[in-house]
């Protein structure tokens, strides 16, 4: 497995840097940066729109994408964009491509980072020659020693729920989540590494759905205080997204849409032990 | 030459250059002008042209059939215009469409830093659609992004001089962003190793200061190279915004960016050019 070589586009991302972490000791990993570049790991900039970026980095076994624009406006053209470049990468290249996609797919609200997934999906499946799509459900796990451009939604509820008496909610905070934890994430990526099984799509979750309320229960559980939830309307949530790139308008009125993950796609791969939230929920506080 | 005797000169290199009348044409004239043989063009009188031409139109392109030339150097760029990504669009197309009887022996194309991180704006969405299309036109290449170029003689440069000397300095944002600040000879360096060397590698080159420096920090080293402490005024991003669009000096959308850091990873240009940039702090002086 050592002589395999490993591109991570996006490997300075939350999720990108975890699977680095990783994997490192046991591939020969390259994982990618854009404005953002860790200091560890040997790490080279590519920026996926730009094809000559892209083939420069040259011959892998496995491209593995976390690439993705979450927020701000012409997000769905510009990640179709990436996607359609890595894929054509890796047809050239002859290497596996791994694209790890959202369990938004499955959201009853729509959105144009919802429907970005959606087309990406359709594209890799009509052009890549050897393919492995994951949706995570929720992902989290304990926070990393590296400046995100981005906060991770859970450590920002973590953090909430550690300092203040009284968390804002979007909604009703009925809406359900399936929390997996990275570690999980990780493990069912190393396995598509290893099978021979090809042009799948997998979803990942916690084993259990949870209500965004009982969420926040756990965490404040963990830190063994009670929180009270101050539940809002979306609207000044979409106010607030003007104000920090945390929040995204279109995420915030996609909330309420339930979050529901089958863990049996990838059972053929063997069997995971899927680490449930209350238990996970530790690591978020490093 | 006496009879009998070869010369042993290899025949000056003949390179087409376009935007031979900016400021990154006219040094690298100035500064090879010796040693390669130069045919330039430009849509503005400035001396260094060999022939006048608006690249957009495609019937202009017949004026250089008369000349033969081994490569190709592409400096002309719209950078202010409000139609900045078309213009450009539309030189790039032509002069592939008239590349295609030619068929240059290289191409370098002087991209921009902003081609490495920022995505969003039309310049820079213009740089790296001309990447691509270089990418898969098959004709060897290498690309060239470098950040902030200058020398003493810039126009920005000596802008900031003029108003350093008057006591203040002007900083868009808070001044906190990193640039890596390229002189304009280390460019020239890189593009005349390219050409001596003929080493077309088909692959992308940041260059800049080793180390980045603040806005602020820039401000700084730029006043303490003429003896001055000026009063730094920062102007928020809208207000700055507003003003390019006024004054039609600088493109309005880039101000935008502005909060972004654009360091340079010089990796690829110490390992296969072995070619390190000054730093910042000596180049200013020189």
């Amino acid at each position: 497995m050592a002589n395999e070589r490993l591109l991570i586009l996006g490997g300075n991302s939350f999720l990108g840097l975890h699977l680095t972490r990783d994997l490192a000791a046991k591939y020969d990993t390259t994982p990618t940066y854009l404005t953002n570049r860790p200091s560890d790991f040997n790490f080279v900039r590519c920026n996926l729109l730009s094809k000559p970026d892209l083939h420069g980095l040259g011959q892998f076994d496995h491209v593995i994408q976390y690439s993705s624009i979450i927020a701000g406006s012409n997000k769905k053209q510009q990640n179709l964009e990436m996607v359609r470049n890595a894929v054509e990468y890796a047809n050239t290249t002859q290497a596996k491509y791994i694209y790890i996609s959202s369990s938004q797919v499955n959201f009853t609200i729509d959105s144009d980072y919802r429907q970005s997934k959606i087309e990406a999906e359709r594209l890799i499946q009509e052009h890549s020659a050897n393919f492995v799509i994951i949706r995570p459900s929720a992902p989290y796990g304990s926070p990393l020693p590296f400046s995100f451009t981005r906060q991770q939604p859970f450590h920002v509820l973590a953090n909430l729920v550690s300092r203040l008496p009284v968390v804002p909610v979007i909604g009703n905070g009925q809406y359900l989540r399936q929390p997996v934890h990275v570690t999980n994430l990780n493990a069912l990526v190393e396995k598509c590494l290893t099978a021979p099984t090809r042009n799948r799509v997998y979803e990942i979750g916690g084993p259990k759905q949870l209500t965004f309320n009982a969420i926040i229960d756990i965490i404040s559980m963990a830190r063994s205080k009670h929180t009270f939830k101050l539940h809002l309307p979306k609207f000044i949530f979409r106010i607030a997204s003007h104000m920090t790139n945390f929040i995204d308008a279109e995420l915030v009125n996609a909330v309420s849409s339930d979050e529901q993950s089958n863990n049996e796609t990838w059972q053929e791969l063997g069997n995971l032990d899927l680490i449930p939230f209350d238990q996970g929920v530790t690591d978020l506080f490093g | 030459m006496q009879a009998g005797l070869v010369d042993s000169t290899p025949p000056r290199p003949s390179v087409l250059i376009t935007g031979c009348n900016g400021y990154v044409g006219r040094k690298l004239i100035k500064l090879l002008g010796d040693t390669v043989n130069f045919i330039g063009v430009d849509c503005i009188p400035g001396g260094n042209e060999s022939e006048l031409i608006d690249l957009r139109n495609a019937t202009s392109y017949t004026q250089l059939d008369k000349y033969t030339f081994d490569y190709v150097l592409h400096c002309a760029w719209d950078q202010i215009s409000r139609n900045i990504y078309e213009n450009n669009m539309q030189c790039a197309r032509n002069l592939f469409k008239y590349l295609e009887h030619k068929i240059p022996q290289g191409l370098i194309f002087i991209s921009s830093s902003f081609a490495s991180t920022t995505t969003g704006i039309q310049y820079t969405r213009s740089k790296i659609a001309f990447e691509n299309m270089l990418f898969e036109s098959s004709i060897p290449f290498i690309i060239i992004r470098p950040d902030m170029l200058y020398s003493a003689d810039e126009k920005k440069m000596q802008e900031h001089r003029s108003y350093m000397n008057k006591g203040f300095a002007i900083c868009i944002g808070n001044g906190q962003s990193l640039r890596s600040p390229t002189h304009i000879n280390d460019l020239v360096q890189l593009v005349h190793r390219i050409i001596t060397t003929k080493q077309f590698t088909n692959k992308v080159y940041e260059i800049g200061s080793p180390i980045p420096y603040s806005q602020e920090q820039i401000l700084r080293i730029v006043a303490a190279s003429i003896g001055r402490n000026p009063f730094i005024v920062k102007i928020p991003t809208l207000v700055a915004q507003f003003l390019f669009q006024v004054t039609k000096k600088v493109d309005p959308e880039q101000a935008r960016t502005i909060g972004y850091d654009r360091v340079a990873d010089l990796r690829a240009l110490r390992e296969d050019f072995d070619l390190r940039p000054r730093d910042f702090n000596t180049g200013v002086t020189q």
